[in-house]
């Protein structure tokens, strides 16, 4: 009561205030506690953030909020465009979750940061944080593409970058392409969220094509000066399985589209698809923006490499929205960044000194129905940056069936880690 | 401050060739949790391919991760990440993995073919996967060795078949159990651990 009332005060007075009517903040949607940890976002990252803070330390009360009450993922959504898998298989809720760990799962929206008043707003009540965990995802930069808005563009043109509806829409449109129909991808500059993940998705389109449209083709628009990841093993399996169907053009940047055409413009070439999947770029989710976090770029969040804690303290931010040094924007990443931030953040509230950040990440993706690759890496924390580390990881010298195999199996419990 | 010698320390490391032991280095929590990814977390996955690592000895898993680094064990992906660590970096991670309770998977298995696999395991294995595969024991070599019993299906058939086709190497006295088994004992055997609780 006293918090809201101090900052009532303190919105009377004309601090920052992030826009909020003074009744979001007149009621607290939980009881106030002073030792409390929000996470917001109940993704790969935030929920791993959310369940080991509270493995390592269960005197902490955890509070993990996301708008959704099951969590879609998207690795794997390339075999759902190419009809290999259901999206049911991609969806876990978090009711096991927040039993085992007796984390407070709240599924509703947080419209606004108070970092004045160190709380978070949602449309049922503040709710107050000793820190704050923000892994919110991505957002996508459709104003850099004239033609482009963030609400029809998609429907259209589906990104199918955020799994869901996106994933179906294009899987539909997909089928529904007419013999000897073309696809038009359009790839944006790095970094965006999971770098091998459109190449994936070219090499599963062209598996499902091949199968039921054999005239058709797809050509790949890449911002990129070439393949983002994996290069070399992907080269060889287009030209082994797909040659004369994935028509690939690198350092080609859609700038402009003209949704009524379904095309695309690269300021060199106008290029009409049946289907476009439009990959926009991408930059840090809206609530980062909101609560100041988002670096000069303004697209991604600064944060320091040890604890993750932003330019707006006590508020650290994991995942996509974040930089990582040399870390790719992936799954992977995020779940290992949530184990970071949890042993780190404890040491910071616990008055320790934090931990030598130790990461991996490996991405695997999938070049036709039951052969995949992964590339891996180590990181750890070199000055003020996260770094490869050279002695190991890298790529394996095919795709096989085995790491077709074993990413399913890395699949089952990056969703099992998550979600128990 | 602190963390900036450490950082100092690090960068040391990094440039020099085989990460040489540190004398500030990442917890064994730190090391072992981020294992969680691909083997469920603090080791108990949740399968089918990826083995379950929580509960084994440190010995063993010190053990593995020295034979994938130095290629003497094939690996997918296990060789190239035991490269990115110091090798008693191998022994904290033992040492955090071995304290976590081993999960037995709960998975569908053939019981017949599981019958048949106990009376085989019964005369060949039991010697030194003790207490039906549940402990190990080797008393004459003393190398360390794995759990068997709950660890998931697929798993065990791609390392039998790793075995047979002499791409894993055996350890002293196994291979003369293996010489004995007949024609599809070996996806018996596997059944029969993988049935096991
Ligand atoms: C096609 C495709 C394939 C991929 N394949 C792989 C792969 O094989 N391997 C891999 O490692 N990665 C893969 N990725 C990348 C991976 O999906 C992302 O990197 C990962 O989801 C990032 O996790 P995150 O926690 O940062 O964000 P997200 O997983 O996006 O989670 C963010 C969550 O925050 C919630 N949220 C955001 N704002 C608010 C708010 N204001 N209020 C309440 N809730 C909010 C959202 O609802 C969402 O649930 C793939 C991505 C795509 C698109
Ligand atoms: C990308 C997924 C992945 C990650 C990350 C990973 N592993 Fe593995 N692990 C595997 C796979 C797959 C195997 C089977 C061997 C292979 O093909 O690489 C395996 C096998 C093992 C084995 C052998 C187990 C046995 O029963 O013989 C050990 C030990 C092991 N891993 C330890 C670790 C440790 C420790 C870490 C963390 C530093 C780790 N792994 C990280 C996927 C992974
Ligand atoms: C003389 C002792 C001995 C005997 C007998 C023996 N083993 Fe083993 N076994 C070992 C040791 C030691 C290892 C660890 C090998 C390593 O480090 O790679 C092992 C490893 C294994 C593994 C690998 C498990 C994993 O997690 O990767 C399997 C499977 C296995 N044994 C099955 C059998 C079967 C089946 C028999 C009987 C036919 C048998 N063993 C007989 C000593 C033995």
């Amino acid at each position: 009561m006293s918090t809201s009332r101090r900052s009532f005060l303190r919105s009377a007075a004309g601090l920052a205030l992030g826009g909020l009517s003074w009744r979001s903040r007149a009621e607290n949607l939980l009881p106030r506690s002073e030792r409390r940890v929000v996470v917001v976002g109940g993704g790969f990252g935030g929920a791993i953030a959310a369940k080991y803070l509270r493995l390592h330390d269960p005197s902490v009360d955890v509070v993990l909020i996301d708008r959704k009450t099951t969590y879609i993922a998207c690795p794997f959504t390339n075999r759902v465009i190419a009809g290999l898998r259901d999206l049911a298989e991609n969806t876990v809720g978090y009711d096991e979750l927040a039993a085992r760990h007796q984390i407070t799962v709240l599924p509703t929206e947080v419209t606004a940061v108070d970092t004045a008043a160190k709380q978070v707003v949602t449309p049922g009540g503040a709710i107050n944080y000793t820190r704050l965990v923000l892994s919110p995802g991505i957002d996508f930069r459709y104003d850099e593409i004239d033609g482009a808005d963030p609400a029809r563009t998609p429907e259209i043109m589906p990104h199918a970058w955020q799994a869901g509806e996106q994933t179906l829409l294009l899987r539909s449109q997909l089928a529904a392409m007419r013999s000897g129909g073309t696809v038009v991808m359009s790839i944006p500059l790095a970094p965006f969220r999971c770098p091998p993940g459109p190449y994936e998705r070219v090499s599963l389109m062209a598996w499902y094509l091949k199968r039921t449209n054999p005239k058709s083709k797809i050509i790949v628009l890449d911002a990129n000066p070439d393949i983002a990841a994996k290069a070399r093993l992907f080269r060889a399996a287009w030209q082994q399985m797909y040659k004369g169907m994935v028509d690939y053009r690198p350092a080609q940047k859609v700038t402009r589209v003209i949704l009524e055409r379904r095309a695309v413009d690269t300021g060199a070439e106008t290029i009409r698809g049946d289907v476009v999947n439009l990959i926009p770029p991408q930059k840090a989710a809206p609530l980062a923006f909101q609560a100041g976090v988002v670096g000069d770029d303004g697209k991604w969040c600064p944060v320091s490499q040890i604890t993750f804690e932003s330019r707006v303290p006590g508020i650290h931010v994991i995942g996509d929205s974040c930089i990582a040094g040399a870390m790719p924007k992936s799954a992977f990443s995020a779940n290992s960044q949530g184990k970071v931030v949890a042993l780190n953040m404890l040491a910071v509230m616990n008055g320790r000194e934090p931990d030598a950040p130790a990461h991996v990440n490996v991405c695997y993706s999938y070049v036709n129905d039951r052969e995949a690759m992964s590339v891996a890496g180590l990181y750890r924390v070199l000055g003020d940056n996260t770094v490869f580390v050279p002695q190991a990881g890298g790529l394996p010298t095919s795709y096989t069936e085995l790491e077709g195999i074993q990413a399913a199996s890395w699949f089952n419990n990056m969703l099992r880690e998550m979600s128990s | 401050m602190k963390t900036r010698s450490r950082c100092l320390l690090l960068a040391a490391a990094l440039l020099s060739p085989g990460l040489p032991a540190l004398a500030e280095r990442p917890s064994p929590a730190m090391l072992s949790e981020s294992c969680g990814a691909c083997h469920g977390t603090r080791g108990a996955s949740a399968g089918p391919a990826t083995p379950i690592i929580g509960g084994q000895s440190a010995g063993y898993i010190a053990a593995s991760l020295n034979a994938f680094r130095d290629g003497r064990r094939p690996s997918s992906v296990m060789g190239r990440l035991a490269k990115g660590f110091a090798r008693d970096d191998y022994v904290l991670m033992g040492n955090f993995l071995a304290a976590q309770p081993f999960v037995a998977a709960r998975q569908a298995t053939d019981p017949a073919l599981a019958a048949r696999g106990r009376n085989v395991h019964e005369v060949l294995c039991e010697r030194c996967h003790a207490d039906r595969g549940r402990r190990f024991e080797d008393r004459e070599a003393k190398a360390p060795g794995p759990i068997l019993s709950g660890q998931w299906l697929q798993y065990l058939l791609i390392t039998f078949n790793e075995f047979i086709a002499k791409e894993r190497p055996f350890p002293a006295g196994m291979d003369e159990a293996f010489r004995q088994l007949k024609r599809g004992d070996a996806e018996a055997l596997a059944h029969y651990y993988a049935s096991r609780p």
